[in-house]
């Protein structure tokens, strides 16, 4: 029992670490549309599109299908396979004086709408000589009665992501935060320990943040379609991570422990604010970031984050933030016993 | 130290086992083999990879323990 009322924070770590990692790879994603076929379709005529309808559910019922932006025509047909496929019939007439264009799909079904955006493109036919049969389209955006994890167009089970890449650099942050808060205990007492505590730190904070970039790439390879997109924070990130590697090359170059310790500390301290203005208020600045957040006010919206996230992103945030500080503070004792063997 | 050298083989032979089931998996590009399963497949690359770097630390913690270790039979004999 002592041994868990000693390191309690270590323990909550685990069992946060676990909820987050089995509920969030448990938690089902809710009916969504996942693809479209075919790509366009003649206007003029009837013809079927085939829409994959992801997690249906046993009891999935379509009620309405709309094809559409802002004017749109109503399916005539519905049948859904149970392979998971609705097929939906539409007659879209645009009408003498329009031409085609992509349109969305939404599909309401069990009382819930789903969209899919840039569906179908829609090719003027040679029979749409008519009068158009587009009209005004109303699609709500009822409160998800539905369980599960939000299923939206591109990310789909993606989004499971949220939960594991992101918690890297909330931790990466907390974790150097606290190695600035040792060096300038550091400054102030001129105690090594402290140094040597900033210094692990450090060290973890720079693989968590190796850690973000490389499963951020991976996740912006499929849904951004490149492994390195343009945006700001991904280039304020780079640059960030170099301060941080410079920092590793400067400790080693100063042999004097004192001195190293304070010039350790005060690169610190100077690298720990340009590092969260490149991450957190450049990008804010920059106004173009892919990140959701980046560009409009902090922390995520009602869009982002729903609240069956939520149920997992905190605990995932917190766990991770722990287990990067255990894992700095085990470095830190064998950088400490090291340093007592060296000198003794 | 020939501890470490016995990880690090591990590690390495672990890393290729992994990329060669990863080509495997992906028909076509790998970008595609993360696209599958409703892109399921890209959250457990991302978990592999965090894994893959708490074990590169726990092999960096091994090689360090393994140092002091020998620093202290030195010191003792």
């Amino acid at each position: 029992m002592s041994i868990i009322r000693k390191n309690w924070w270590k323990w909550l770590g685990i069992v946060l670490l676990m909820y987050a990692l089995f509920g969030g790879l448990l938690m089902p994603l809710k009916t969504g549309i996942t693809g479209v076929s075919p790509l366009s379709i003649k206007t003029g005529e009837a013809s079927w599109v085939k829409a994959d309808i992801y997690n249906p559910g046993s009891d999935f019922k379509p009620e309405t299908a709309i094809l559409g932006g802002r004017y749109g025509v109503t399916a005539t047909e519905m049948k859904f396979d149970a392979d998971g496929v609705l097929n939906l019939n539409f007659n879209p007439h645009l009408g003498k004086d329009k031409t085609g264009g992509v349109v969305d799909l939404f599909v309401k079904a069990n009382g819930q709408w789903m969209a899919f955006p840039a569906a179908v493109s829609l090719v003027k036919g040679i029979a749409d000589t008519g009068a158009s049969n587009f009209t005004k389209i109303a699609v709500t955006a009822d409160p998800d009665k539905l369980k599960g994890f939000p299923n939206r167009p591109i990310l789909n089970e993606s989004i499971r992501n949220l939960l594991y890449h992101v918690p890297m650099w909330f931790s990466m942050i907390w974790v150097l935060l606290l190695s600035a808060v040792y060096s300038v205990k550091y400054l102030s007492k001129n105690n090594l320990e402290y140094d040597l505590r900033s210094d692990a730190l450090i060290r973890t904070g720079i693989l968590a943040g190796l850690l973000g970039c490389a499963t951020g790439s991976v996740w912006a390879s499929v849904t951004w379609g490149s492994w390195w997109p343009r945006d700001p924070k991904l280039n304020g990130v780079a640059i960030g991570m170099i301060m941080y590697l410079a920092y590793l090359l400067l400790r080693k170059s100063v042999q004097d422990d004192y001195q190293r310790a304070r010039i350790s500390a005060v690169y610190n301290l100077f690298i720990f604010p340009i590092f969260i203005a490149l991450i957190a208020i450049m990008p804010k600045l920059g106004g173009e970031s892919l990140h959701p957040g980046a560009a409009g006010t902090v922390g995520f919206n009602e869009y982002d984050l729903d609240n069956t996230l939520r149920m997992f992103f905190y605990p995932s945030v917190a766990a991770w933030c722990i287990i990067f500080t255990w894992a700095g503070s085990l470095l830190y004792r064998i950088n400490k016993i090291d340093y007592k063997i060296e000198t003794e | 130290m020939k501890n470490t050298k016995i990880y690090k083989a591990f590690a390495l032979v672990a890393i290729l086992l992994a990329g060669i089931a990863g080509a495997k998996a992906a028909d076509g590009s790998l970008q595609d083999s993360f696209r599958g399963n409703a892109k399921f497949n890209v959250v457990s690359v991302v978990l592999g990879i965090i894994f893959a770097g708490l074990a590169f630390f726990l092999i960096r913690l091994d090689k360090r323990v393994t140092g002091l270790e020998e620093k202290q039979k030195n010191q003792k004999s």
